[in-house]
C-alpha cells in the first residue's frame, strides 16, 4: 500500500493547482456564476494547457479536485467536455470511436451524456425515449432533462427505449445522437442553485433521424453500458466533492487565520476545523482507494458508491462548517457560492439514496 | 385575541401573500422587492404591526406579529426578513429615539428602513470606515442587510445615526435573503441624525436579543413551507414505479420533520421557554429540514423555478444573521450553569 503520487503526478497537481488559481479568479468565478455562462475560453485554454490528460486517469481525477477546489462552476465546466466518452471507447465501433471522440479528444468539439428524463432520475431503466427502426435509421423521439453541456455539445451519448417487449432495463440501447440533426432541440436551464458556470439544458427530441452505424455496442445492451459508465464516472464525481471541501475548507482557514488567534483558538472553532480536516482526509482516502481499483481494471461498485456518496456529503458538510465558523466574514465572500455548488454533488449521477441501496445490495448479496 | 381572531390573521397573512408575495416571489429573488410591495404590506398594517397606533402602528400582540411573520416566511423569507427588519428591529430602534414620524412611514411602506448590526456579530472582521462630522457622514458602511433601504441606522463610536439614504451601494455575494440583497453603503458627506450620543450597540444588540422567537418564527415558517412542498412533490413524484411517498425514508423523514414543526409550532406559540432556548431549536430545524426537502426534490430542487432552494440558503444565511452565535450559546451556558462558561 503506498499513499503517495508519483514524482509526475505530483507535478502535475502543481500545475493543475497554478491554472487554476491563475484562471478562475474570484472575479472570474463570480461573473460565471452570476450571467451563467459557459467558460469556452476557458475550456479550451485548459486543453491547450495539458490540464486535462486523458493518458492518466489519475491527472484527469487530480485536474477535476484542483480546478473544483478554486471554483465548480469553472472546474466543472473545463473539465467535463468529454463527458460519456467511456461508454464509446469501451463498448463503440472504430468508426463512432474515429469520428466522435477523435474531435473531442483535440479539443474541437464537446459531448455529453443523456440519460435523465424529465419524469425520471434515479429509475434509469424507466426512461420513455423511444428509438424505432425503419429501414437503415433509428428514430428517435422523446425528451431529456438536467442534460450537462445540453445546449453546447455536438453530440451525445443517448440512452433510449428500443424494445417495449423486453425487461425493462434489456430495453434500452445507447446511441450517439448529434445536436445538429433535424428535430433535436436543447432549451438551456438557468436559475440553478449553483454550478451556473456549468451548461444544463433539456433536449426534446422529435422524430430525429439517427444512421444505425450510431448504435453504440448492441442493440439491448445500453443499460448495462450506461451502468459501467456510471461506475467510473462516480469516481471523477467524487473528486469533484474533495475540491469543492477542499476549496471551502482553505477559504474558511484563511478568514480564521485573517480573524487573528483571539477567535480561531477558541474550542469550538479548533473542533469544527479538525473535524472538516478528517472528513476531508477521510473522503479522498475512499475516493483514491476507488479510483486505484478502478483503474488498475479491478472496480469495486461498492467502494465506489461509497466513494461518491461520502465525498459529495464531505463537501455539503464542509461547505455548511465552513460558513458556520466563518460567519458573517464567511457569508459575504465565495465560501457562499461553495455552499450552494456542492449540493448538487448529493443529486447528480446517482443521488446519495441511490448509491446507499448500492452499497447495501451489494454487501447483503456478499453476505448471503 | 381569541383563537378565532389568530385564526382569521392566519387566513388573511396567507391570503395577502397568494395575492401580492407568491406571484412575485421570484422575481424578488433575483431582482429584489419591489417598492410597492412595501406599501401593499402597509395597507395590512404588517410593516409597523407592534409600534403604537400613536405612531402609526398596528399595535398586535406580539402572538398575532410572530404568526406574520410564520406565514409571512412561508410564500418568501426574503418578505418575512424585511417584515423582520421594520419591525423588530429598525422599527423597535426608531421608535425607542422617538422617531414617530419616521415609524408612520415605515408603516404606510412610503419608506423602508434598515439597522446596520452585522459589525457586531463577533464573525464580523469588516474593517468600519464612517467618519461623522458635524452632522454629516462620509465612508462606507460594511455588509449591510437591505442596503437600498430608504432609512439607514448606524452604528459610529457607540452613537446610533440615521441616514436617509445613501450615495451608492457595492452589492456583495448574497446567499440568502436576496430580496432584500446584502452590501456596503457608501456616504459621502451624506447629512445623518444622531439618534442616540452613547450606547448604540446595546440598543441594537438587545433588540436583537428581544427578537429570538421572531427569528424562531421565521424559521418555523421555512420549515413548514419547505416540508410541505416535498410532501406534496413525494405524492406525485413516481420513482421504480412507485410515488416517493412509498419509500420509508422519505416518509419518515418528511412526517419526522413535520413533528419537528409541530413541537416548534407549540414552543414558539403556546410555552413560556425562553426565547434563548428556542433559537438554537429553531435555525437547526430549518438548516435540516430544506436541506432534505431539497434532497427531495432531486434535480427540480435545484432549480429557482421550483421554489424550493431559496429555503435552503435562506435558512443558513437565517443562522448566520441572528445567530445562534457563539455569544448567543455563552448566554445560554451561562443560564445553563448559572455562571461564565464556554469561555476558551
Amino acid at each position: 500500500m503506498d499513499f503517495d503520487f508519483t514524482e509526475e503526478q505530483v507535478k502535475f497537481r502543481e500545475k493543475a493547482r497554478e491554472f487554476a488559481e491563475r484562471e478562475f479568479s474570484s472575479e472570474v468565478a463570480r461573473k460565471f456564476d452570476r450571467e451563467e455562462k459557459y467558460p469556452e475560453e476557458i475550456r479550451k485554454k485548459a486543453y491547450a494547457e495539458h490540464v486535462i490528460d486523458y493518458s492518466d486517469p489519475w491527472k484527469v481525477l487530480i485536474a477535476i479536485e484542483e480546478l473544483c477546489r478554486q471554483d465548480a462552476g469553472l472546474g466543472i465546466s473545463a473539465t467535463v467536455p468529454y463527458f460519456g466518452e467511456e461508454v464509446i471507447m469501451l463498448f463503440g465501433s472504430d468508426h463512432l470511436k474515429e469520428k466522435y471522440l477523435q474531435p473531442v479528444n483535440e479539443g474541437k468539439s464537446l459531448m455529453g451524456l443523456a440519460v435523465t428524463e424529465p419524469g425520471g432520475g434515479s429509475d434509469v431503466a424507466g426512461l420513455k425515449t423511444t428509438a424505432r427502426k425503419e429501414g437503415k435509421n433509428y428514430i428517435i423521439n422523446g425528451a431529456k432533462m438536467f442534460i450537462t453541456n445540453g445546449s453546447i455539445a455536438d453530440f451525445f451519448v443517448m440512452l433510449v427505449r428500443t424494445s417495449e417487449e423486453e425487461k425493462r432495463h434489456h430495453g434500452l440501447s445507447a446511441f450517439v445522437v448529434e445536436s445538429r440533426f433535424p428535430g433535436f432541440k436543447a432549451n438551456k436551464l438557468k436559475g440553478k442553485l449553483g454550478v451556473r458556470a456549468t451548461d444544463t439544458a433539456e433536449l426534446e427530441l422529435n422524430n430525429v433521424v439517427v444512421p444505425e452505424e450510431n448504435l453504440i455496442g448492441e442493440e439491448g445492451k445500453g443499460f448495462y453500458y450506461i451502468m459501467t459508465f456510471f461506475n467510473i464516472s462516480r469516481i471523477f464525481v467524487a473528486g469533484q466533492g474533495i475540491g469543492i471541501a477542499q476549496g471551502a475548507f482553505d477559504r474558511a482557514l484563511s478568514i480564521l487565520r485573517r480573524k487573528g488567534k483571539a477567535y480561531s483558538e477558541k474550542e469550538e472553532i479548533q473542533f469544527a476545523v479538525a473535524e472538516m480536516a478528517t472528513q476531508i482526509q477521510a473522503a479522498r482516502l475512499i475516493t483514491y482507494k476507488a479510483a486505484s481499483y478502478l483503474f488498475n481494471f479491478k472496480p469495486d461498485p461498492t467502494i465506489t458508491s461509497m466513494a461518491k456518496k461520502y465525498a459529495a456529503e464531505t463537501a455539503v458538510f464542509v461547505a455548511e462548517k465552513a460558513l458556520e465558523v466563518t460567519g458573517v466574514d464567511g457569508i459575504s465572500s465565495d465560501l457562499e457560492r461553495f455552499y450552494r455548488d456542492a449540493k448538487i454533488l448529493e443529486i447528480w449521477e446517482g443521488t446519495s439514496e441511490v448509491e446507499k441501496l448500492i452499497i447495501s445490495r451489494n454487501i447483503l448479496k456478499e453476505a448471503q | 385575541m381569541d383563537q378565532d381572531s389568530y385564526r382569521m390573521l392566519r387566513e388573511n397573512v396567507d391570503e395577502f401573500c397568494a395575492r401580492n408575495v407568491e406571484p412575485v416571489s421570484l422575481k424578488m429573488e433575483r431582482e429584489g422587492m419591489a417598492s410597492d410591495l412595501a406599501k401593499k404590506s402597509g395597507t395590512q398594517g404588517f410593516n409597523a404591526a407592534i409600534a403604537a397606533q400613536s405612531n402609526g402602528g398596528s399595535a398586535l400582540d406580539r402572538e398575532s406579529y410572530l404568526t406574520i411573520l410564520e406565514r409571512a416566511a412561508r410564500s418568501s423569507p426574503s418578505f418575512a426578513m424585511f417584515l423582520l427588519m421594520q419591525n423588530s428591529i429598525a422599527g423597535r430602534i426608531l421608535e425607542a429615539a422617538g422617531k414617530t414620524g419616521e415609524i408612520g412611514e415605515i408603516a404606510s411602506g412610503a419608506k423602508t428602513a434598515t439597522v446596520e448590526f452585522l459589525s457586531l456579530n463577533e464573525s464580523s472582521s469588516a474593517e468600519y470606515s464612517i467618519n461623522v462630522s458635524n452632522g454629516k457622514a462620509t465612508g462606507k458602511l460594511r455588509n449591510v442587510i437591505f442596503p437600498s433601504a430608504d432609512l439607514i441606522v448606524f452604528l459610529h463610536q457607540d452613537s446610533l445615526y440615521l441616514a436617509r439614504g445613501s450615495d451608492g451601494t457595492e452589492p456583495l455575494p448574497v446567499l440568502g435573503f436576496r430580496g432584500l440583497g446584502l452590501g456596503d453603503v457608501v456616504f459621502r458627506d451624506r447629512p445623518v441624525e444622531k439618534l442616540s450620543e452613547n450606547g448604540g450597540a446595546k440598543l441594537i444588540m438587545d433588540a436583537l436579543k428581544n427578537a429570538g422567537r421572531e427569528v424562531s418564527a421565521v424559521a418555523l415558517g421555512i420549515t413548514g413551507r419547505s416540508v410541505d412542498m416535498a410532501v406534496e412533490y413525494s405524492r406525485v413524484r413516481k420513482t421504480f414505479g412507485r410515488p416517493l411517498k412509498d419509500y420509508e425514508p422519505v416518509a419518515f423523514q418528511l412526517a419526522g420533520f413535520k413533528a419537528q414543526e409541530e413541537e416548534l409550532r407549540s414552543m414558539i406559540f403556546f410555552s413560556s421557554v425562553q426565547d434563548g432556548y428556542i433559537k438554537p431549536l429553531a435555525t437547526d430545524l430549518a438548516r435540516r429540514a430544506t436541506k432534505i426537502a431539497l434532497q427531495v426534490h432531486g434535480g427540480y430542487g435545484y432549480l429557482e423555478d421550483f421554489g424550493v432552494e431559496k429555503f435552503y440558503r435562506d435558512s443558513m444565511t437565517l443562522s448566520i444573521y441572528f445567530g445562534p452565535s457563539r455569544s448567543d450559546m455563552r448566554n445560554l451556558s451561562r443560564e445553563v450553569y448559572g455562571e461564565e462558561s464556554g469561555v476558551i
